[in-house]
């Protein structure tokens, strides 16, 4: 397990990626904005090949789309709100924003995306297997469809992956819970 | 267009009951290994990858070959949405 805002870190030659790095890269008000995006950048410039699911962009429009709802009522739990048409103007321009910032993202790396229905034969198993949330088991499911074991995320639920299946790359902040979890996981 | 293929013998591979552990983390260390040079030269040449497990994909070369500019153009495109707001990216801002 490694942190990939640490000095030392270097980019493996093709990772999977995970949505929380990208939305966190792409969104300049997020607590960990920096290292994300430095971390995109260092894989740009490296050259590395990121992978990916295309749930990632999906989940990315949800997170926009969720930000614009924020936006409107701060202080209110979204899933009440979730609905109010008053929203949807603001919410169309934040998509188009992301969808152009993702483009531009994408044309300066090396990528390769994977379609959900070319893993959601294994999601069953690895829900069962880790207890992952349905989301979450199609990124490990990517990460098993393309043979590799480098993975840049943020979420320390996916610690119940066993290190030969998962080289988890996270921020410093994250790394000492996140071996925590690998730890009690018995992994 | 090139396809490059590689070896890939264990997704999945502790969910597979015949398949010994010791076996399985090896051989998902070579994988690991076949499928990062496959996917870095397929990249180098906007090629396809091919899996023995049945996966095939595209890998697209960076549109900028300039490696500063390409970090330069993600550094750019961060700045493209503007907003105040803050979600928890790790659950999308689901409540």
């Amino acid at each position: 397990m490694f942190a990939f805002d640490a000095p030392d870190w270097q980019p493996p030659d093709a990772v999977v990626l995970d949505t929380n790095v990208v939305a966190e890269a792409l969104l300049p008000n997020e607590q960990e904005h920096r290292p994300c995006l430095s971390v995109l950048e260092r894989l740009a410039d490296s050259g590395t090949a990121v992978v990916f699911s295309r749930l990632l962009e999906i989940e990315l429009w949800e997170a926009v789309f969720n930000l614009a709802l924020r936006e409107r009522h701060p202080r209110k739990n979204l899933r009440h709100v979730r609905y109010d048409n008053r929203v949807r103007p603001r919410a169309a321009r934040l998509l188009r924003q992301a969808q152009d910032a993702w483009e531009n993202t994408l044309a300066s790396l090396a990528w390769s995306v994977i379609e959900v229905q070319e893993v959601s034969h294994d999601v069953p198993k690895l829900i069962q297997d880790y207890g992952l949330q349905s989301y979450d088991a199609v990124h490990a499911a990517t990460l098993l469809a393309s043979g590799l074991t480098d993975f840049l995320t943020r979420d320390g639920g996916f610690a119940v992956l066993s290190p030969a299946v998962a080289t988890l790359h996270t921020t410093q902040a994250r790394l000492l819970k996140t071996r925590a979890r690998r730890r009690r996981a018995g992994r | 267009m090139a396809t490059l293929t590689y070896a890939h013998r264990s997704i999945l591979a502790e969910t597979l009951p015949s398949y010994p552990t010791d076996v399985a983390r090896r051989s998902r260390y070579d994988d690991d290994m076949a499928a990062k040079q496959s996917i870095r030269r397929a990249a180098s040449q906007n090629g396809q990858v091919a899996a023995s497990n049945g996966w095939r994909s595209h890998v697209h070369t960076p549109a900028e070959p300039d490696p500063k500019k390409r970090a330069q153009a993600i550094r750019r495109a961060a700045t493209r949405i503007k907003t105040t707001a803050r979600i928890d990216t790790i659950t999308l801002g689901r409540d």
